[in-house]
């Protein structure tokens, strides 16, 4: 499935957005800490669960919404993440 | 037939010449009203800009008082004005700027008790602040009242903006569902903020909601652009109406507004 990765996450990445065959959300989360590492997990993870400041939408819709991490995916599925501001 | 004087013809000619815009379009503006959250770093742009293009009736909330780290990006307030309410420095700003615009302020802090009915008076509703307490309050007062809202946010080099109009697209919480544990997001004031990406996303929202109030163009309805000032590129994001919103949902669970707590005493339109 591709995943997209915006603002912050982007700028680690140094490309917007790649492909991963893995089954659920939990296991794109640990893909790419594998890939990018420290700065990945510190942008990602907070005390080991994700981060509230990272949204996470699978074809549009929050994964809050289907079943969290543990969202099942599909080939065709397009993952964006990218974390949520609201300063003003 | 819709009786502009001559100054103001003058004054909005660059509108007029628009097809898109025209006399028309000018008195539309004219009509409508909008109602500004917040005369901080997103509400001075936002403000600026819907005034001078001669929207005939604008609100502005805020119940802060200008702080001199504010200047670098809330354009409304200037030197002298530190310590004065944002309310009034507001209204002085924009009166100067445009006489013909009726610019109501409202220097109270946004609850549950008052923001349905504030909101309801206007046309539309721009987000300009800087907590998830009023953020939340002001997307669900909006979805209760039927009425479209700007919703914009900024955060270091970053912002985000997108169109919630609650009787056909997402809201707020179709994409972020519920406000993060206190702390866990930084605000402006903690994290730091680039000012002229107050300008960038505030004048976005102001454009958007122009174009709503006039209806043209392409509406940011279920889109939501994210603006990466260090890469400089502007990318979109698809969002869905969630039919399992807790709030406008098939079976919504938040049937009443709720009050959030701000964490901290952190200046709510930072």
């Amino acid at each position: 499935m591709k995943v997209k990765l915006l603002a912050t996450l982007r700028n680690i990445t140094d490309c917007n957005e790649l492909e991963l065959e893995v089954e659920n959300i939990q296991e794109v989360v640990e893909k790419l800490i594998e890939l990018y590492g420290e700065e990945m997990k510190t942008e990602l993870l907070e005390s080991d669960q994700l981060d509230e400041t990272i949204t996470i939408l699978v074809n549009g819709r929050n994964m809050l919404y289907l079943n969290g991490l543990k969202t099942k995916l599909k080939r065709n599925d397009i993952v964006t993440i990218f974390p949520q501001v609201a300063g003003g | 037939m819709f009786d502009f004087n001559e100054d103001e013809v003058e004054r909005y000619s660059r509108h007029i010449l628009l097809q898109e815009v025209g006399v028309e379009g000018q008195a539309k503006l004219r009509e409508s009203s909008v109602l500004v959250v917040g005369a901080g770093g997103l509400g001075s742009p936002v403000a600026y800009y819907l005034v001078a293009a001669g929207v005939g009736k604008i609100g502005i909330v805020d119940f802060d008082e200008v702080d001199l780290s504010n200047l670098q990006r809330q354009i409304l307030h200037s030197t002298d004005d530190v310590g004065r309410a944002k309310t009034d420095s507001a209204k002085e700003t924009l009166e100067a700027l445009n006489p013909n615009v009726e610019i109501i302020t409202y220097n109270q802090r946004l609850g549950t008790d008052n923001v349905e009915d504030l909101v309801s008076q206007y046309d539309i509703v721009i987000d300009g602040v800087d907590n998830f307490a009023a953020r939340y309050l002001v997307n669900d007062a909006c979805v209760f009242t039927n009425t479209p809202l700007v919703e914009g946010g900024i955060l270091r080099f970053e912002g985000q903006v997108t169109l919630i109009d609650p009787e056909e697209g997402p809201c707020y919480r179709c994409v972020f569902p519920e406000p993060p544990k206190p702390g866990s997001i930084p605000s402006c004031q903690e994290a730091g903020v680039l000012g002229a990406i107050a300008g960038t996303i505030g004048t976005l929202q102001a454009t958007e909601a122009i174009k709503y109030l006039l209806g043209i163009g392409e509406s940011l309805i279920g889109r939501l652009v994210i603006y990466d000032a260090l890469q400089l590129s502007f990318r979109e994001v698809k969002i869905e109406q969630n039919s399992d919103c807790s709030l406008c949902g098939a079976k919504p669970e938040i049937t009443e507004l709720e009050e959030y707590t701000i964490h901290c005493s952190l200046q709510e339109n930072d």
